[in-house]
């Protein structure tokens, strides 16, 4: 029974994924001219997200398990809090790599995509926001599948250069992309692209050092944290 | 005069769809006069919410914004058949310059649309909309927004424990403030999960998950919400109608071009610019329904 329903959400979720984007994207293309890249695409990152939300709900999250994920969302947006007058030297993408990390891969994503979503209700919502969801939340899923294929270990070094490398390429570009696609909606050009990389170069720079810093002083302690809050309450299944 | 906005009140998921219809149309669409309604419906209603505040969001968030998308597009987009001038060897196009030009209003627009939406939309509006489509994840969203004050009050009560030790957060090398920054933070984090599992076991035994689950604040869907769904339905199926026969659309490459104004562009145009000031006509007509009521007493 309960199997069925869990398959029943998976599929949903893999007809949004697998219908709905080509026919946006079809939509887009003839009937739109391929005029209107920035609206179609964040209706693409918001739809890329409902597998993964859709699973969580499938799978009917346990209460403790539920305050772990909320306490640690309301970690990372008190953490971006803290440092708002720097730009760029936030602990986020660290606490979010942590999280995906002890808490595995669904959890990661719920957490990256709903701290970036309320951060951004107190730091201003805008048409970025579907983008730094997903971008987020990919960082999160990622830390904890690494971590089950044990490509990622509990070191200091390999998470501080993994939080690097998602800081400076794949956060980074993603977001990058999002603003090409929404300051010159319609004429996509390799120019345009390679000026907004080389204007967002600085910023991921200090984004990936930052995260590099926050890695380094929080990564093992709170990962221990995290293992030991899951062994004293028995959260060991996630 | 009193100031209420009662554009607010109407049913969440009413909302959702107005906001979700005027960004998009702003979005796809590229028409100055429906740009322009859209900018301004958007800007008026903003100031009205947001009074002063919304001057500072204008000039320090959005200008920028639309200036960075101004200058970027005909810098980089040599489309068009009038070049102006040349910048070493690049043509600079009159057509990129107005479609940069445009591009920042519509960009303007749907970023005050989104501050009007964050501005009206409280949480528990949200977590009312989204609690049966995603019941566990509105639920975590909930609970991470209460946690938010809680660990920021906390962080202080540590930090001002910690003071009185000597480890002033404020005081001593940069090394020494991030390190005591951390131990603050650190602490937070094991009280904060410790605590987690109370809240987590109070729920258990308070019976969550064995029924259906409630909401603070309770919308119904009714008879207002209704007419007004249904009158702004029928005007947004016009609007969409009327711009897939595409008589309201402009070209801007490589020549600026309009589609001749027809009667069904007309149409388009009166219907978006009210669905855009939908929000202020309904405040004003309230405001004056509020004060004649009021001036009768």
């Amino acid at each position: 029974m309960e199997e069925k329903r869990i398959s029943k959400r998976t599929l949903v979720a893999s007809v949004f994924i697998f219908l709905l984007v080509p026919v946006i994207i079809f939509v887009g293309v003839v009937f739109f001219d391929d005029r209107a890249y920035y609206p179609i695409s964040m209706v693409i990152a918001f739809l890329s997200m409902a597998p993964f939300f859709m699973v969580f709900e499938g799978r009917k999250p346990r209460s403790r398990e539920m305050v772990v994920i909320a306490v640690m969302i309301a970690i990372t947006v008190v953490g971006r809090m803290a440092f708002f007058m720097v730009p760029q030297f936030k602990p986020t993408m660290a606490i979010v790599i942590i999280s995906g990390f002890s808490l595995g891969p669904e959890s990661g994503f719920i957490v990256g995509s709903l701290a970036s979503f309320i951060s951004n209700l107190f730091f201003g919502q805008g048409p970025w926001t579907p983008w730094q969801m997903f971008a987020f939340g990919l960082m999160g899923f990622l830390a904890g599948w690494l971590k089950k294929l044990n490509l990622l270990e509990r070191n200091r070094i390999q998470l501080c250069i993994f939080g690097a490398l998602c800081a400076m390429f794949l956060y980074g570009i993603m977001v990058d992309i999002a603003s090409v696609f929404m300051m010159t909606s319609s004429n996509v050009t390799a120019d345009t692209v390679k000026a907004t990389f080389v204007s967002g170069f600085p910023l991921n720079a200090v984004h990936a050092l930052a995260t590099i810093i926050f890695m380094a002083l929080l990564g093992i302690p709170m990962i221990k944290k995290l293992e030991r809050i899951k062994i004293k309450f028995g959260l060991m299944e996630i | 005069m009193d100031k209420r906005d009662s554009f607010s009140g109407y049913n969440p998921l009413f909302l959702i769809a107005f906001f979700l219809f005027t960004v998009l149309v702003t979005m796809i669409v590229r028409h100055p006069v429906l740009g322009a309604a859209s900018f301004s419906g958007s800007l008026f209603y903003l100031i009205y919410l947001k009074g002063k505040k919304a001057f500072s969001l204008v000039f320090k968030i959005i200008l920028p914004v639309m200036i960075l998308t101004m200058i970027i597009n005909p810098a980089f987009s040599h489309k068009g058949v009038t070049a102006l001038f040349y910048v070493n060897n690049n043509p600079i196009t009159l057509e990129a310059i107005l479609y940069g030009l445009y591009s920042a209003f519509m960009l303007g627009a749907v970023i005050m649309w989104f501050s009007a939406y964050n501005e009206i939309m409280t949480t528990d509006k949200f977590v009312y909309a989204f609690g049966r489509l995603l019941p566990a994840l509105s639920l975590v969203f909930s609970m991470a927004l209460r946690f938010i004050p809680r660990f920021n009050s906390h962080i202080r009560t540590v930090s001002n424990a910690r003071r009185s030790l000597g480890e002033d957060l404020e005081k001593g090398s940069i090394m020494k403030r991030i390190r005591n920054g951390i131990t603050v933070f650190s602490s937070t984090v094991t009280w904060a999960l410790e605590n987690s599992v109370d809240t987590a076991d109070a729920m258990t035994s308070r019976g969550y998950g064995t029924g259906h689950r409630t909401t603070y604040a309770t919308y119904r869907f009714d008879k207002r919400d209704g007419i007004i769904s249904a009158v702004v339905l029928a005007a947004a199926v016009c609007v969409v109608i009327f711009l897939a026969r595409d008589s309201l659309y402009m070209q801007f490459y490589p020549s600026i071009e309009f589609n001749p104004i027809t009667a069904g562009s007309v149409i388009t145009a009166v219907l978006f610019t009210i669905i855009c000031f939908l929000p202020l006509i309904i405040d004003f007509q309230e405001n004056i329904k509020w004060r004649y009521l009021t001036s009768r007493i």
